[in-house]
């Protein structure tokens, strides 16, 4: 009997499916719409805070520009951000949790502290304080969350790496003289990938929560759309009120964003390991 | 014996530290291996015997240096190998090698087993080029019994005894001249087994290696070694060439060992000698002769007393009061 | 004092020091001059060498070091520009404000979360399952301003149900404060509730899942103890440990989700004091503002550690 691929396992699992394929819908928004939805600037030719119409189906803003113009180039705001933010995470996270999880001792114990450490200093204030010093950019926003986004990811990638190590063909590689460099980097972690994966998919989705806190607490790139400066834009006018499509838009695709990559991410973990449903 | 010693083990001993309990009684330690003394002599298979806990996987991953022992030397051509570190750890690698027990575990599932073959050489820069590096893991693939167009497949496309085929090419592909088999067929199939065995056999003509047999099974070890070490708790009971172990065993435990052996090709089977109780735990071993709780020959003297290595006839060694008369000859 | 208290405290001591030299060191590592961020343009030339001075920009980084850290143990966290008043005792005020928000959320969390846990996992079931896993990817995909928001909406401008904003109505007594902050607090930490709950009921539902399989549970049960009073004594104690545990861990998270709060409903806290202090770019109020909550933090999480303590017996305090 053939075991089942990892696809044909996935396709079973009904919310893993409905994630992959919202995340598809806000990757193909965030990445291709932006060709075809004009840059919304300056002053709009459309009636101010008018509700969704056949012209602007999701309503416009204070200035008259198309909302739904902004949410798809918010989209790719949010992609950007949160991928980069992710691939920072994974700079900082992969290798710290590989050489905790590899070689304890005093260094593997430094790296555990280093994580535990890091995950209660409360860090949006943190973020607030450095964004708002260094003067809020797209690169800024993304750097930081990533900085503050690594010690869940290496405190996965150390206790994968835990168990990993323990497995007889780590002992084999380093009877044969395989440098710890190559046992960690591609030994373990070609054997972690899953886990990491379901990571990164969580780290996706905090990253937009993260993001739009800060632009909706004013520190987002004020070049780019964002779905959470669209929000900060409304609620500072006092508009929110008046407007509702200036909160419910925005903020249902904050939340589609996060739910869809959470449930990817759930879809993954639960068809790698199905015996930990939780 | 006339035979170079290659590898010389003295005094050996490893303790395994247990992590005191919340109730904290002193540290205490497991007692894997206590005192261990062999010599190996080039090209033999010297076999090494014991039931599970009897310490004698820990001997095999302490001589290639997975463990680094508590006290006592490991020493290779001459040379105390027990310390080493970075390079010369790395250079030490390529004389010992080792086939592990489990196929299933020992081979990482996520690298292809031409990649398996090729690492080490590579690690090793064993060769200049690519070609080279893909010549010689095809030819170590052929040596072993496997198809070298299989090389790009990964693990879980090969049976059992497939498996431990691509680690004995894994194990050989750093040209070692000791081999430290680890219940290598243990895990496998009996008709897989004899294969495994057979392979054991020709490469040792063909590439003049020189083998550590690691099993519980007795009939494996008879089959494939010149000598024999009879391992208990950490400790080595008896050690002897094949032919005369099987015909004459002077140590109470070796003699239940064989006893309990199923041997079909002997009609002259004695009556079974099934020894009473469990093997005692490794942290609290018995005082005096380490057997004395199971044996049934146990004098008094045995309870309190350990006794010595004594070689009894010309490289046979037994360590048991009941000879102490013969060894003093 | 016990190890474990020793160790617990020197850890929170630890953490505090970190989060002080990472605050150093980013207003002084980030690219420009250090002095823009911590003094204003606005000040007078002779306040702006004054603070110069009290902040040591002038000297070497390591003694500047020396000098924020003595300044800190005396309470000393710098001057706001736009308050033209003390930062420590700007915040003191806003302080009390969100660890009443916070600590209050926290107390319902738990109070409404643990029982929740206990009987999700006395009921086990496929529906239950995923009903309490739908309601934890929402509660974690939650962005606190759009709900603080919604409720906002409905109870306040809708209803009328619940005051708009502030922490209390201006211009009553005090034999009427208890119940006007009661009345206006409903509001943000339903915010807070809802959006820590589900994980709390869901790491209760496990521990307590994990707690009834072991073996000092089934002897009870089979000496005949009344079910009931094996899961809520004998049970519930130690399914605690793990769930006040992570709550200690997700103290920090709550911050985040404290600050957001504060500002749809203007509340008068620390949270509502960033808000301001981003638009108005008061550098040192942010800074203290981050120094303050990261000590809350600490010493919040050291309190968590001492109730593990008092509910694990294998912990002698």
């Amino acid at each position: 009997m053939r075991e089942k691929t990892f696809l044909e396992s996935f396709s079973r699992h009904r919310l893993g499916v409905i994630g992959c394929v919202g995340v598809a819908l806000i990757l193909l928004a965030g990445v291709v719409g932006p060709f075809f939805v004009p840059f919304q600037k300056g002053y709009g030719e459309a009636m101010p805070l008018a509700g969704p119409s056949a012209e602007n189906f999701l309503g416009t803003d204070a200035l008259g520009l198309d909302l739904f113009s902004e949410i798809i180039w918010g989209a790719r705001t949010s992609i950007l951000i949160s991928a980069s933010a992710v691939l920072v995470a994974m700079f900082i996270g992969i290798p710290l949790g590989l050489v905790s999880g590899y070689s304890r001792g005093k260094i593997g114990a430094l790296i555990d502290s280093a994580i535990e450490i890091t995950m209660t200093i409360p860090t949006l204030p943190l973020m607030i304080l450095i964004s708002a010093l260094v003067g809020p950019s797209v690169r800024t926003v993304a750097v930081v969350i990533g900085v503050f986004a690594w010690p869940t990811l290496a405190r996965i990638v150390r206790n994968s790496t835990l168990k990993v190590s323990q497995m007889q063909y780590i002992e084999a590689a380093k009877v044969l003289g395989i440098s710890k460099g190559s046992i960690m980097f591609k030994h373990i972690l070609l054997n972690i990938a899953g886990p990491v994966l379901v990571d990164i998919t969580l780290i996706m989705a905090t990253a937009v929560l993260t993001e739009s806190s800060l632009s909706y607490l004013g520190l987002g790139d004020p070049n780019v759309w964002s779905w959470g400066g669209i929000l900060q834009t409304a609620f500072k006018a006092g508009h929110h009120f008046r407007a509702w499509w200036l909160v419910i838009f925005p903020a249902a695709s904050i939340m589609l964003y996060v739910i869809f990559f959470n449930l990817l991410g759930i879809g993954i973990n639960e068809t790698l390991n199905p015996k930990s449903r939780k | 014996m006339n035979m170079d010693s290659m590898l010389q083990v003295r005094n050996l001993k490893k303790y395994f530290p247990i992590k005191g309990s919340l109730f904290g009684a002193g540290p205490s330690y497991v007692h894997a291996l206590e005192n261990v003394d062999l010599d190996l002599y080039k090209g033999e298979t010297l076999g090494v015997v014991g039931e599970s806990g009897s310490g004698k996987s820990t001997l095999g991953r302490t001589i290639i240096q997975l463990e680094q022992p508590t006290a006592g030397k490991v020493l290779f051509e001459g040379k105390d190998v027990s310390a080493l570190k970075g390079e010369e750890l790395k250079r030490f690698r390529t004389n010992i090698q080792m086939v592990f027990q489990d196929p299933y575990a020992s081979l990482n599932p996520r690298l292809s087993v031409g990649y398996a073959i090729a690492e080490p050489m590579i690690a090793h820069k064993r060769f200049a080029s690519k070609a080279e590096t893909k010549e010689a893991t095809e030819e170590l693939m052929k040596k072993v019994g496997l198809q070298p167009s299989m090389a790009s497949q990964y693990p879980h496309n090969f049976s059992g005894g497939q498996r431990q085929r691509i680690g004995i090419a894994r194990a050989l592909s750093l040209n070692p001249k000791v081999l430290i088999c680890d219940e290598a067929v243990s895990a496998l199939d009996v008709s897989v087994q004899s294969q495994i065995l057979n392979l054991f056999n020709a490469l040792k003509r063909e590439l003049g290696l020189t083998y550590i047999f690691i099993a519980h099974d007795l009939s494996v070890v008879r089959y494939i070694s010149d000598r024999i070490l009879v391992l208990y708790l950490g400790t080595v009971m008896e050690i002897a060439p094949k032919s005369r172990l099987f015909e004459k065993h002077y140590h109470p435990y070796t003699e239940s060992l064989i006893s309990a052996s199923p041997e079909p090709s002997t009609a002259k089977r004695k009556g079974r000698i099934i020894l009473s109780g469990e093997i005692p735990s490794p942290i609290n071993p018995p005082k005096g002769c380490k057997f004395h709780t199971r044996c049934f020959k146990c004098m008094e003297r045995c309870k309190v007393e350990e006794p010595g290595l004594r070689e009894i006839e010309t490289g046979h060694f037994v360590r048991c009061h009941l000879y102490d008369e013969k060894g003093r000859n | 004092m016990s190890r474990y208290i020793t160790l617990r405290l020197a850890k929170g001591i630890l953490t505090f020091f970190i989060a002080v030299t990472i605050t150093f060191l980013i207003v002084r590592l980030m690219p420009g001059d250090p002095t823009t961020a911590l003094i204003s343009d606005s000040l007078s030339p002779e306040d702006a060498l004054v603070l110069k001075e009290s902040f040591g920009l002038d000297k070497p980084l390591y003694q500047q070091y020396f000098l924020f850290i003595r300044n800190l143990l005396k309470g000393d966290l710098g001057y706001s520009f736009f308050y033209k008043d003390s930062v420590a005792s700007i915040i003191g005020n806003k302080l009390w404000w969100t660890l009443l928000l916070m600590g209050s959320s926290l107390f319902v969390t738990l109070l409404i979360g643990i029982p929740l846990g206990v009987i999700s996992a006395k009921h086990q079931g496929k529906l239950l399952d995923q009903a309490i896993n739908v309601a934890v990817v929402i509660g974690v995909s939650i962005f606190v301003p759009l709900l603080a928001f919604l409720l906002l909406y409905s109870f306040s401008f809708r209803l009328m149900w619940t005051p708009i904003g502030g922490a209390y109505s201006p211009g009553i007594d005090s034999s009427q404060m208890f119940g006007s902050v009661v009345s206006h607090m409903i509001l943000p930490c339903a915010t807070l509730v809802i959006t820590y709950l589900a994980s709390t009921v869901l790491y209760m539902r496990n521990s307590m899942l994990d707690v009834l399989k072991e073996d000092y549970v089934r002897t009870a049960k089979a000496k005949g103890v009344n079910d009931r009073k094996v899961t809520w004594s004998h049970a519930l104690r130690n399914a605690l440990i793990p769930t006040v545990t992570v709550t200690g861990l997700m103290i920090g998270k709550m911050v985040a989700g404290a600050v957001l709060t504060e500002t749809v409903f203007s509340w008068p806290g620390v949270g509502t004091m960033i808000y301001d202090a981003v638009q108005k770019q008061d550098f040192p109020l942010l800074q203290g503002a981050f120094l303050v909550l990261a000590a809350s933090v600490v010493v919040m999480t050291l309190i968590t550690d001492l109730v593990v303590a008092w509910l694990d017996p294998r912990i002698k305090l």
